[in-house]
């Protein structure tokens, strides 16, 4: 379960975030929408505990996000991130089992990296190479091997659409949708990529000036009368 | 009157600025020293610095060494015959290297090759995500990224410096034997002779403090990047910048500490 309460985060006395809620019930799939700008990434940051919100609070699994409480908490959470954020200097595989090589030795750590792999779609051949030889879409494969390598019960997605065609965008989507519901994770996902909503998403949650303006099953989204939530779905700008 | 208040408020500012700089530096250091003492350590990430910071960086520091001790005995050389005291060349020639010329040199050849390095590194890992992808992998990236590479700064310039020092001093007994007409065996003895072990420890001292400033400061200002490429050539700028000048200014308080009077 996520519940964000009453965040609020402003950067140099501009408000990013004002006054947010949003409640992710366990094990489902929440994906939140907005215009660029609404607050998304910072709201995410929140979340997993890498930005502290001025005021508010974030509770992951009923255990509230504190400095001291984030350590315990990270091992739950599986993150992919925008560029994949793949460590540059280490392969594909020890990416992966970053975390795992902590528990295991390296030859149980590397097995069980390639399996992760072989789920996200990519060869046991992939697995010696550096992030720097594979492309954007393979990464990202990689990415979300490594966010699910320790099996989280609590998943985070960064606009996991972005800078990929959309073919591969199509396949990254559904390997979320798949993983997670696999998982039986509680995930929050944020993208102003409409193609993720409908693959991803159980609950879409639509994020406008730092706070939620519009929240509701995924299937009820394309009924929403919120005239600046149609506006965003209809690729229009909305007033401010 | 306005205008020399707004003086003083702009020198006041700018004081105000050093001393949270001075400041922010001095809370990193010690926070960087009880990570290199406190587990998880990460000995895979030490030696890849070892081997980073030492082993490769010992062409440069050894060319730099051998063309800086064939030049100071031909100065040093030319200076003494002045006043008839050419004879002290190799004295001079290893007290200089040992106690200021080695030292100096490799800490700001390590300040030009590694502390670029590591900031440029660290830099651009925090403008594409990885040092948050770090903190979700339950990994404190002041123990994975800064500990090792200080600690592997700490211990490898000193063995730097010596490797610096002899290779510097030999390039002057190169150039004094073949071009200045001394004694080889008489410019050794009289080399190792003169050299005192204060003179060592000083020098090794020295390459210490300034291979944990050069690291040091690469891994500060890698990791206080602004985003964009922009955040990472100043990151890269400010850590060489002040590496060199801590280095200068570390070694004219070392310097004081062990010899002056």
């Amino acid at each position: 379960m996520i519940i964000l309460s009453a965040l609020h985060k402003s950067f140099e006395n501009r408000p990013v975030l004002r006054g947010l809620d949003l409640d992710v019930s366990k094990g489902r799939s929440m994906v939140v929408v907005g215009p660029s700008g609404a607050g998304k990434s910072v709201m995410l940051k929140c979340a997993i505990g890498l930005s502290q919100p001025d005021s508010g609070t974030v509770t992951l699994d009923g255990t509230p996000m504190t400095a001291s409480s984030r350590a315990s908490l990270m091992p739950r959470t599986g993150v992919l991130f925008q560029g994949a954020a793949l460590f540059d200097s280490l392969t594909i595989w020890e990416n992966v089992a970053f975390e795992l090589l902590r528990q295991l030795s390296r030859p149980q750590a590397r097995a069980t990296a390639i399996e992760k792999l072989a789920r996200v779609g990519l060869e046991a051949d992939t697995a010696d190479r550096l992030p720097s030889q594979l492309s954007g879409g393979m990464r990202k494969r990689a990415g979300l091997a490594r966010a699910i390598a320790s099996n989280p019960q609590l998943m985070f997605f960064d606009e996991p659409t972005t800078g990929l065609d959309p073919v591969m965008a199509g396949k990254i989507n559904r390997l979320i949708r798949e993983v997670v519901t696999e998982l039986g994770a509680t995930a929050l996902t944020i993208t102003h990529d409409i193609t993720t909503v409908q693959t991803v998403a159980d609950d879409v949650a639509f994020l406008w000036n730092g706070a939620v303006r519009w929240t509701g099953a995924a299937a009820t989204l394309q009924t929403a009368t919120d005239p600046d939530l149609r506006a965003f779905l209809a690729g229009r700008s909305a007033s401010k | 009157m306005t205008f020399a208040l707004r003086v003083l408020a702009a020198l006041g500012r700018m004081v105000l600025r050093a001393l949270r700089g001075v400041g922010a530096i001095t809370i990193f250091a010690l926070s960087t020293l009880r990570h290199m003492v406190t587990p998880p350590f990460y000995p895979r990430a030490f030696l890849a610095a070892l081997m980073q910071i030492g082993w490769l960086s010992l062409p440069v520091i050894g060319l730099t060494a051998l063309f800086t001790g064939g030049a100071l005995v031909l100065q040093i050389y030319a200076g003494g015959a002045r006043f008839d005291a050419q004879a002290v060349v190799p004295q001079i020639v290893a007290i200089g290297m040992v106690r200021e010329l080695g030292p100096v040199l490799v800490g700001l050849m390590v300040a030009a090759r590694v502390t670029t390095s590591i900031a440029a590194e660290i830099a651009t890992m925090k403008v594409t995500e990885q040092i948050d992808a770090l903190v979700t992998l339950s990994t404190e990236p002041m123990k994975y990224l800064t500990a090792p590479r200080v600690l592997a700064g700490t211990l490898t310039v000193p063995v730097l410096v010596a490797v610096g020092d002899t290779i510097g001093i030999m390039g002057g007994y190169g150039v004094a034997t073949n071009s200045l007409g001394f004694n080889a065996a008489a410019y050794l003895r009289a080399t190792v002779g003169f050299i005192e072990p204060l003179d060592i420890v000083s020098s090794l001292t020295k390459g210490a403090v300034f291979g944990f400033i050069a690291t040091l400061m690469g891994c500060f200002y890698g990791l206080r990047a602004s985003r964009g490429a922009m955040g990472v050539g100043l990151a890269t700028k400010g850590a060489v910048e002040y590496a060199a000048v801590l280095i200068l200014a570390a070694n004219f308080a070392l310097t004081s500490a062990f010899f002056a009077q």
